[in-house]
């Protein structure tokens, strides 16, 4: 697998504190990387990082399998991003906004400023200054200059911040677009979990500072499935009823007296009307539904898990 | 970099500044005209004194000018995050307030250098006609000291950075101004000395100060965190 970024033991302190510690975040080449995390966790402070705008305290930052120095310039030609809320020179109209950046960026395509206003459904304004618009509007600008130049990495941090909610699907749309016909890698953060869960293929939640876990999505969907738990004083026989009687096959029994199921399809009440006909005594029944929003929550709960 | 100041004054709308200055150097003009023509009989200034008004107002004027362009162009750059965004770009961050730095020194050498001799040849004329002036000003004269002066203009340019070095200390608008009204006073206030000895002293230090500082202000950039 080829990695378009890792970080090595990355941290940062400031005056003595530190902020970010020991990251070892790996991004593979062409998927959504979420990076997730409560304020202050320290997202923000990594983005920059990568950026060259904050420089690392420890450890190093290999991109595009070069590591990070502080003359990497023909690096920040391939990256492109937003960090906190986008920043322009508010007295120019957009289009000299995007214009100044192509030319800085050394990208001389200017036909893809116009196509990546349309991209981000930016009309009707031709003559206004940037500083007319409104926090959504200068999101999607921003997401506008971010894509002009068709960056192999894209930095979104919290790109969605301002948007209404028919926004926030466009910019999520577009992003997988982005990612899927252009192959731009994406790494994008949020504090909401719902925002990122739909689009990322990989998950890295952030705590104090630290990187808590890094996992991609299947493999959370995989082990946060609904299941129902039976408890019994009797395991092989409730066993044999649901396989035969009900035939269930996707169960697990945990220890002698535990048996999840994690079958769909079979509610609650059939299992426990056959269980009682078959005059089989259990100690309780109920159906466990683990959220994402819960295995992050236990996470980051207090930073404890950390 | 060519280019890179191209762009650099494209970002501020520097056509804006042109007209200001060149509002300034009829300013300057007005005003000296008025000083020596309405105290005439008062006090009827010499050649020397003449010269003397000319260099020393202009120059005043345009390194207060000069601590506006550097808040402009560099300071609140920095107020108004801005330069994030240049950072990301794959340009040396040296290069790129370096070209902010040659915007400035130039505009400031060039305003000088040409209200100077816009003010010298308007109140010459006006003064063969209105006669405020003792003496004479011939043609010779004017070259001769534009000739001996011109080094002048270029160290008033250098030493107009100096507010760059404390304004960036604070990343404060006000406090580059207030320098360089100080350094206009200062400077603008000292006479020039044209014997042979500080000739070329005098101007060359304040240029070195001037460069030094403004070294000193970007040394450190590259490893610098930016907020």
């Amino acid at each position: 697998m080829e990695y378009i970024l890792r970080t090595h033991d990355l941290g940062k302190s400031f005056n003595g504190e530190n902020v970010v510690s020991s990251i070892n975040m790996n991004i593979k080449k062409g998927e959504i990387y979420g990076l997730l995390g409560p304020n202050g966790a320290g997202k923000t402070t990594v983005m920059k990082m990568i950026l060259n705008l904050l420089k690392p305290s420890r450890g190093a930052i290999e991109v595009f399998n070069e590591t990070l120095t502080n003359t990497s310039y023909e690096l920040f030609k391939r990256m492109n991003a937003i960090i906190e809320y986008p920043i322009f020179y508010e007295k120019l109209t957009a289009k000299d906004n995007l214009d100044l950046h192509c030319e800085y960026m050394g990208y001389h395509n200017k036909q893809d400023i116009k196509t990546a206003l349309d991209l981000v459904n930016l009309k009707n304004i031709d003559n206004k200054a940037v500083k007319n618009f409104s926090l959504g509007m200068k999101q999607r600008l921003g997401i506008a200059r971010a894509i002009i130049t068709k960056p192999e990495l894209l930095i979104l941090d919290e790109p969605v911040n301002g948007l209404d909610p028919v926004g926030i699907i466009e910019i999520r749309n577009l992003l997988e677009m982005l990612n899927k016909e252009y192959g731009i890698t994406i790494l994008i953060s949020s504090h909401i979990l719902a925002e990122i869960e739909q689009i990322a293929d990989t998950i890295g939640v952030m705590n104090n500072g630290y990187l808590v876990e890094e996992v991609s999505m299947d493999s959370i969907r995989e082990n946060n499935a609904e299941y129902i738990e039976i408890e019994t004083g009797d395991a092989q026989k409730v066993v044999y009823i649901i396989d035969s009687e009900l035939n269930i096959k996707n169960f697990k029994v945990l220890d002698t007296n535990k048996i999840r199921i994690y079958e769909t399809g079979m509610s609650q009440n059939q299992i426990y009307k056959k269980l009682m006909e078959n005059d089989i005594s259990i100690t309780s029944i109920n159906t466990k539904t683990a959220s994402l929003e819960d295995y992050f929550l236990s996470l980051i709960g207090g930073g404890k898990n950390a | 970099m060519l280019k890179l100041m191209n762009l650099e004054m494209r970002k501020v709308n520097f056509g804006r500044y042109i007209n200001n200055s060149l509002a300034a150097c009829f300013a300057v003009t007005g005003f000296l005209f008025f000083m020596l023509y309405v105290d005439r009989d008062f006090y009827t200034a010499s050649s020397t004194d003449f010269f003397f008004l000319v260099d020393s107002i202009t120059r005043m004027v345009f390194i207060i000018f000069s601590g506006v362009l550097i808040s402009r162009l560099v300071i609140e750059e920095f107020n108004d995050k801005t330069i994030t965004l240049m950072f990301t770009y794959p340009i040396s961050r040296k290069k790129v307030i370096s070209s902010k730095l040659l915007i400035i020194v130039g505009f400031t050498f060039f305003s000088i250098l040409l209200s100077r001799i816009f003010a010298t040849v308007v109140l010459t004329m006006l003064d063969n006609s209105l006669n405020f002036i003792e003496g004479n000003i011939t043609f010779q004269m004017v070259i001769e000291h534009f000739r001996n002066t011109i080094l002048y203009d270029f160290s008033a340019s250098g030493i107009s950075l100096v507010p760059l070095f404390l304004g960036m200390l604070k990343k404060s608008v006000r406090t580059t101004i207030i320098t360089s009204i100080i350094i206009a006073a200062f400077f603008g206030a000292s006479n020039e000395d044209l014997s042979i000895g500080s000739f070329i002293v005098i101007p060359l230090t304040l240029t070195i100060i001037g460069v030094v500082t403004s070294y000193f202000s970007i040394r450190n950039i590259e490893h610098k965190d930016v907020f």
